[in-house]
């Protein structure tokens, strides 16, 4: 796409009002500073006001309504598992059919999008293009999911970011921290920042994540309209109500868009292709600013095997022409267009360069290649713990392979297959072979580990092939589904059924027993033996079988409770107690210890990404339920899995589950597995969280979770536990 | 310079301190303890545990593979360790849910080790149970814990652990002698500097019988409370008598059959 030409003046339309601005500002001014303002400047200054406040009004309404906020359900993988995630951040409607342009950062790992409208109509989108090199991405909105299908979608135009200079006003729209829609006005502090990356850099190579470069063709707009996260991917606005950029980056009170120019062109190739085809060299470029030379470009590097190697190019070559127009690169801010001027060349262009070398004057032709991804995409393969990505060329060449065959090893569970065998799988490692069978890339590998982990009987070991640091290792793993058991019970010893306070010296004498430190009964739980007995609420325990209590102070703490589990579960217990000063014997049976929260028997469904466990007597006492409250208790959920997303948190007593009752983890278990079954779109989850019951919908994406054949059918179920 | 008082301590002092070199140079001889006897009789009861500890809780997730030393404790593979180094000791589990997975026993040299499961864990004594799932029929050669003799402080103590694979899991015997007995929290004796102790091994007299097991004596939750440091503070590794031992482990089977029979909460609806 031919780059627009810059323009300086301004239309008279955006001028007017600032020079209105300016001259009633002014008067108004020495109004103040002679005495009272007439009646002329205050209906003026009034004037100014309105048309001030129509101006932004009209240029606010040109684009609010094409705001939108996006929740984006992702998946992460980390740690050797995939993980469930959730991000926002705004975008923009550029067009009748519902494209929605916004970061890539936004869109990263999404695999689900809700997109909040103007009118708080939540739909779905679809992902339709990423751009990470300008951290652009492009969503399309599912129109059919409106309450009025054909309703005409408001659409944002964009502006011309060439024109924008210094000083011009500009809003900034969209979701700060995710909350409803906002705007923030500002003015353009530079229209060409780069980022200097410290002494002897020009320009900082910047990073989305790792080995994911971005911004390598932008020169960012500053500006100073508050931007907070959340506001990533919403437009910059100029006072036509045209979108002049698109708001990447903020901080310490600047914001920095992407320019719209850039966003448009970017936009419509994303549309079009799904992608953004570029043309690549191979070379990276310096300004000459200290270099010494008066024209051209430095040449920093080339890449091997590149099209700049193969035309006989080497770094130190100052490029002067390029297909015959000469260039002079002085400063970082020069370096984004010229690198953008080759990528925007059509691939497998014919570039004609004229060259200096030690002073000799050189001409070389190279034929430009498709300027390929940085990172590959990535997948879990959980029975073997390891989640694996795959080798883009760039890679390839950093990480010195031969080729880009196989698989990077992007992560191990601590614990997992992989990382029990001997030796050991890393990350970093090039998967080539599983069973002498060769691994041709990501889906090869993900197809083989399907096959592999859907046999009836899994074979005991996987003979691995891999490369390390340049040497090829064999090693075995076994697959395993991940299973998870319950967490082991301790011995059950002998037990009271009381709570108790230490009763040390100082506090026995202010309670007029100096002699007589113990145990002050706090609560006599019911249901227990002890309750059936004859200890109460104050009672002081003061002896056991005989044996006085002496606190030494409070690190004897636990000395009652240690005496009781001297004893045998079956036995009785003289505990002496002072109650209203006087010294009683009370006998009271001992019973075995219950069961506590950490040994409560749990279950995960991954599905869901919920853990849940069994009610305790503890929980039942804390909680103050009886015999009557059922349920299961939430005892962990992924942050940005359904459950999570749904509003379910930990602590909630789940009590039902659509139309299915919830008393234990067995009811429970049962209830999944037939909503799994049934795969309804919505899932009531209804809980106990404190005193008040909640209803939460949880809005499952079964299709997503059909697609990814795991654990050898595991899936199927959702319970980890069968 | 010495003061009075502090010279009548010093000459008290050199008096006992030749008594018991008297003393100990009889005991020395009656003691003479047979490492070779020790290191046949212990060694093929010691077995390696290996694991997956999953810890749920504070911090998120974690796994971690585990390699510890336990001890058979009877000929049907019933072993004993310390709950200490597997994991799931009460400081740990004041921080989240502790979870021994994937427990494999390797016998002798074996490297590949035979399915079992953690029966249950005493955190008040450090001592954990774990079942070979399925048990050979010949039978595993055992420590015996059941006998507990008083014992009087200076006498001879022995203690075998195993170094780590790198050394091939080497057994390594260490002489001490008894320097204290505790009564709070409980019984627990105390050996002296020279003995190598490692929680969870056993250690024996000089007539190679069992005097205990070496267990991680923390504070009970109860004296935690009160005291935050008391974690660090009143953690150390001492040996639990071997009558305690057997005592623990007959109460151990008996919560494990208890869980067997009793209707789980389950089943409750």
């Amino acid at each position: 796409m031919p780059h627009r030409s810059r323009h300086r003046l301004r239309s008279s339309l955006t001028l007017l009002p600032l020079v209105c601005v300016m001259s009633l500002l002014i008067p108004h001014a020495q109004t103040f500073g002679k005495g009272e303002p007439t009646g002329t400047d205050l209906e003026k200054a009034e004037q100014l006001r309105k048309d001030l406040r129509r101006m932004i009004e009209l240029a606010r309404d040109r684009v609010f309504p094409a705001l939108v906020n996006i929740h984006v359900s992702t998946v992460n993988y980390w740690g050797g598992k995939e993980r469930k995630g959730a991000a926002t951040g705004s975008g923009t409607i550029i067009s009748p059919e519902g494209y929605v342009v916004t970061n890539q950062h936004v869109t990263n790992k999404g695999k689900k999008f809700k997109c909040t409208l103007a009118d708080k109509q939540e739909i779905s989108a679809t992902l339709v293009g990423e751009d990470p090199l300008t951290d652009l991405a492009v969503i399309k909105l599912n129109l059919s999911e409106l309450k009025s299908p054909g309703t005409p979608l408001p659409v944002a135009t964009f502006g011309n970011s060439d024109e924008l200079e210094i000083g011009d006003h500009v809003m900034a729209m969209g979701s700060p921290h995710s909350l409803s829609r906002s705007v923030t006005l500002g003015i353009v502090s530079n229209t060409e920042r780069v980022f200097g990356g410290g002494p002897g850099d020009d320009v900082e190579e910047m990073e989305l994540e790792q080995g994911q470069r971005t911004g390598l063709f932008t020169r960012w707009i500053q500006h100073d309209a508050l931007i907070r996260p959340g506001n990533s991917g919403g437009p910059l606005v100029n006072l036509r109500g045209e979108v002049v950029g698109v708001n990447e980056l903020g901080g310490s009170g600047m914001g920095f868009a992407i320019p719209s120019n850039l966003a448009e062109q970017v936009t419509a190739a994303l549309i079009e292709y799904g992608e953004v085809p570029r043309s690549w060299i191979g070379v990276s470029f310096k300004p000459i600013a200290k270099t010494g030379f008066e024209k051209g470009v430095l040449v920093n590097s080339v890449v091997d095997d590149s099209p700049a190697d193969k035309a006989g190019l080497k770094p130190g070559d100052v490029i002067l022409r390029i297909n015959g127009e000469a260039l002079t690169i002085r400063f970082g801010e020069q370096i984004p267009p010229l690198m953008k001027r080759v990528a925007d060349l059509e691939i497998d262009s014919k570039i004609a360069i004229t060259y200096q070398r030690n002073g000799e004057t050189g001409e070389a032709t190279l034929v430009t290649e498709k300027l390929e991804k940085d990172r590959g995409k990535e997948a879990a393969l959980r029975s073997w713990g390891i989640t694996v990505e795959e080798i883009t060329p760039k890679m390839a060449r950093e990480m010195r392979l031969a080729n880009a065959d196989g698989v990077m090893i992007s992560g191990i569970r601590s614990g997992g297959p992989a990382q029990l065998a001997e030796p050991s799988l890393q990350y970093g490692d090039i998967l080539r072979r599983i069973n002498g069978k060769a691994i041709t890339g990501l889906p090869a590998i993900v197809e083989q580990y399907e096959e592999i982990m859907e046999l009836e009987t899994l074979p005991e070991y996987l003979l691995l092939q891999f490369d390390r640091s340049g040497k090829n290792h064999i090693t075995l793993v076994k697959p395993k589904p991940e299973d998870d058991e319950d967490p082991p019970r301790d011995v059950k010893k002998a037990w009271i059924g009381v709570a108790t306070q230490p009763i040390v010296q100082k506090l026995a004498k202010k309670l007029g027993h100096p002699d007589q430190t113990g145990f002050r009964v706090t609560r006599v739980y019911p249901r227990t033996k002890a309750a059936e007995s004859d200890l109460k609420v104050g009672d002081i325990i003061i002896g056991l079988n005989g044996d006085k209590m002496r606190l030494k102070g409070m690190q004897d703490a636990g000395l009652l409770a240690r005496k009781i589990k001297k004893l045998d579960v079956d036995d009785q217990a003289k505990v002496t107690v002072l109650r209203d000063g006087e010294t009683i014997d009370v006998d009271v049976p001992l019973e075995p210890s219950r069961w506590t929260p950490s040994e409560a028997r749990r279950l995960e469904n991954r599905d869901f990404e919920l853990t849940i466990r069994n009610i305790t007597f503890f929980d039942r006492d804390d909680n103050q339920w009886d015999d009557g409250v059922k349920g299961v208790i939430v005892e962990q959920v992924e942050g940005g899995g359904w459950a999570g997303l749904g509003g379910i948190r930990v602590g909630d007593l789940i009590q039902r589950i659509n139309d299915h009752t919830v008393r234990s983890r067995k009811s429970f278990r049962r209830a999944m597995e037939k909503i799994t079954k049934e795969q309804p779109e919505r899932v009531v989850f209804v809980v106990l969280r404190g005193v008040q019951t909640r209803f939460q919908f949880v809005e499952p994406e079964w299709k997503l979770e059909n697609e990814k054949k795991d654990d050898g059918g595991k899936a199927n179920t959702g319970n980890n536990q069968d | 310079m010495l003061s009075p008082a502090r010279i009548i301590m010093t000459a008290s002092t050199a008096l006992f301190v030749s008594t018991l070199i008297v003393a100990n140079g009889t005991v020395l001889a009656d003691e003479m303890p047979n490492y070779q006897k020790l290191n046949k009789e212990a060694s093929p009861a010691l077995v390696t545990i290996k694991c997956v500890v999953k810890f749920q809780g504070m911090g998120g997730n974690r796994e971690r593979e585990r390699e510890l030393t336990g001890i058979m404790i009877d000929s049907k593979g019933l072993v004993l360790c310390s709950s200490f180094q597997l994991g799931t000791s009460k400081l740990m589990k004041s921080f989240g849910t502790v979870t021994p997975t994937d427990i494999k026993i390797l016998i002798g040299n074996d490297t590949e080790g035979v399915d079992a499961k953690l029966l249950t864990s005493d955190p008040d004594l450090d001592l954990s149970w774990i079942q070979i799932k399925e048990p050979s029929d010949k039978g595993y050669v055992f420590l015996n814990f059941s006998k507990s003799k008083e014992l009087s402080l200076g006498t001879k103590l022995l203690a075998v652990k195993r170094l780590g694979k790198f050394f091939d899991r080497t057994t390594v015997i260490s002489e001490g002698r008894l320097s204290g007995v505790t009564k709070k929290p409980r019984k627990l004796l105390v050996p002296s500097n020279g003995l190598d102790v490692e929680p969870g091994m056993p250690v024996f007299g000089a007539d190679c019988a069992t005097v205990g097991l070496v267990v991680v004596q923390s504070p009970d939750p109860e004296d935690m409370d009160a005291n935050p440091r008391a974690a660090f503070e009143g953690m150390a590794s001492l040996i639990l008598p071997s009558g305690d031992v057997e005592k623990a482990t007959k109460r151990a089977k008996a919560t494990v059959e208890s869980e067997d029979e009793e209707s789980e909460e389950d089943e409750e609806e």
